[in-house]
């Protein structure tokens, strides 16, 4: 039985060691995407697939788009993948109709929004 | 007399009344912003025709308003003009983008030469662009009518093909190898081909580049 707790007791710590990294490993991902603002690691991260971000016109857009919200700490965007990371202020929450709202008013279409 | 006075009225109040309604009706239209709410735009383009000044604001993201001045070299006139530019129609897919354009303005020419004395006369315009772009390449068309009050009328439009020769990320510099052609149909040399390079870096760009006449065509944008 002690054998077996002693057994337990080390696979959860190897577990909860393993998913500590693997969240640093996020945040430091999230933290070398953001290329305007700052990076708070205790807010929200939003990753926001958009349609017809083609250009670094519409990049900059879109940022001075969000950028005029309060909640927004920091943003990074990927013409590659067309998506666009925002970073909330810790304790700010941004909805899914606000989003949309932002990327259309910006000129462009959301694809799809994923919450980390 | 009375009725070459009287012709010349309604040709240039049928004109005004078309830029009008064409102004009116493309505010109303299911626009898309070209730039993003509270920007402003400054363009300064030279080619063998004109150089201009173009400086807008994008209130809402539908539309952009702004002063255009612009010398027109063979014509010797200067512009100075209120324009509205409307994107009537943006469509987003996930790899590209098109849209359609009315540009419309009104102001005033004014004759730089000696020979009309000095006049001040009408000046409207209005054209349509359509445009497409993917990460690769680019292609647009263009056409616009000028009317010069009793010194001149034109229309011109012109095609620009683009291929970027490598795909740069955001905040790159990002290069664009580009071909125009513009036509005129009431000019001796109808055809004109103008191949140019494009640079994009930030919220900047210039263009720069040598028509097959050996005129310069030089632009730079700046957005903020």
């Amino acid at each position: 039985m002690k054998k077996f707790i002693i057994f337990f007791l080390s696979i959860l710590m190897f577990m909860s060691i393993n998913v500590v990294s693997v969240l640093a490993e996020e945040k430091q991902q999230v933290e070398s995407t953001i290329t305007q603002g700052v990076y708070d690691p205790d807010g929200k991260v939003i990753i926001v697939k958009a349609k017809g971000l083609v250009c670094a016109f519409c990049a900059t857009s879109l940022e001075k788009v969000f950028f005029k919200e309060d909640s927004v700490s920091g943003m990074g965007i990927d013409l590659t993948t067309k998506e666009i990371l925002i970073n909330l202020k810790k304790g700010h929450e941004m909805s899914d109709a606000l989003i949309t709202e932002k990327i259309e008013w910006g000129g462009y279409n959301v694809e799809s929004i994923i919450r980390q | 007399m009375n009725k070459r006075i009287k012709n010349k009225f309604n040709s240039t109040f049928v004109t005004c009344l078309t830029v009008m309604i064409a102004v009116c009706f493309a505010t109303l239209g299911e626009a898309r912003p070209v730039s993003y709410p509270g920007g402003w735009t400054v363009m300064q383009k030279n080619d063998k025709e004109k150089s201009s000044l173009h400086w807008h604001y994008s209130p809402t993201a539908k539309y952009s308003v702004g002063y255009k001045g612009a010398y027109w070299y063979e014509k010797k006139i200067q512009t100075h003009s209120l324009q509205l530019n409307n994107l009537l129609k943006r469509w987003n897919q996930i790899d590209s983008q098109a849209n359609f354009y009315l540009k419309s303005g009104v102001g005033i020419a004014h004759d730089t030469s000696n020979e009309l004395d000095h006049t001040v006369q009408p000046h409207v315009y209005t054209g349509l662009a359509l445009d497409w772009e993917d990460r690769r390449y680019f292609t647009k068309y263009e056409n616009s009518y000028h009317y010069f009050g009793d010194f001149d009328r034109e229309f011109e439009q012109s095609i620009t093909l683009g291929i970027a020769p490598y795909i740069g990320e955001y905040g790159d510099l990002h290069t664009w190898l580009m071909l125009k052609l513009d036509h005129k149909p009431d000019d001796p040399d109808q055809f004109r081909v103008t191949p140019f390079v494009r640079f994009i870096k930030g919220v900047s760009m210039f263009e720069m580049g040598i028509s097959d006449e050996g005129d310069v065509l030089g632009n730079v944008i700046i957005r903020f």
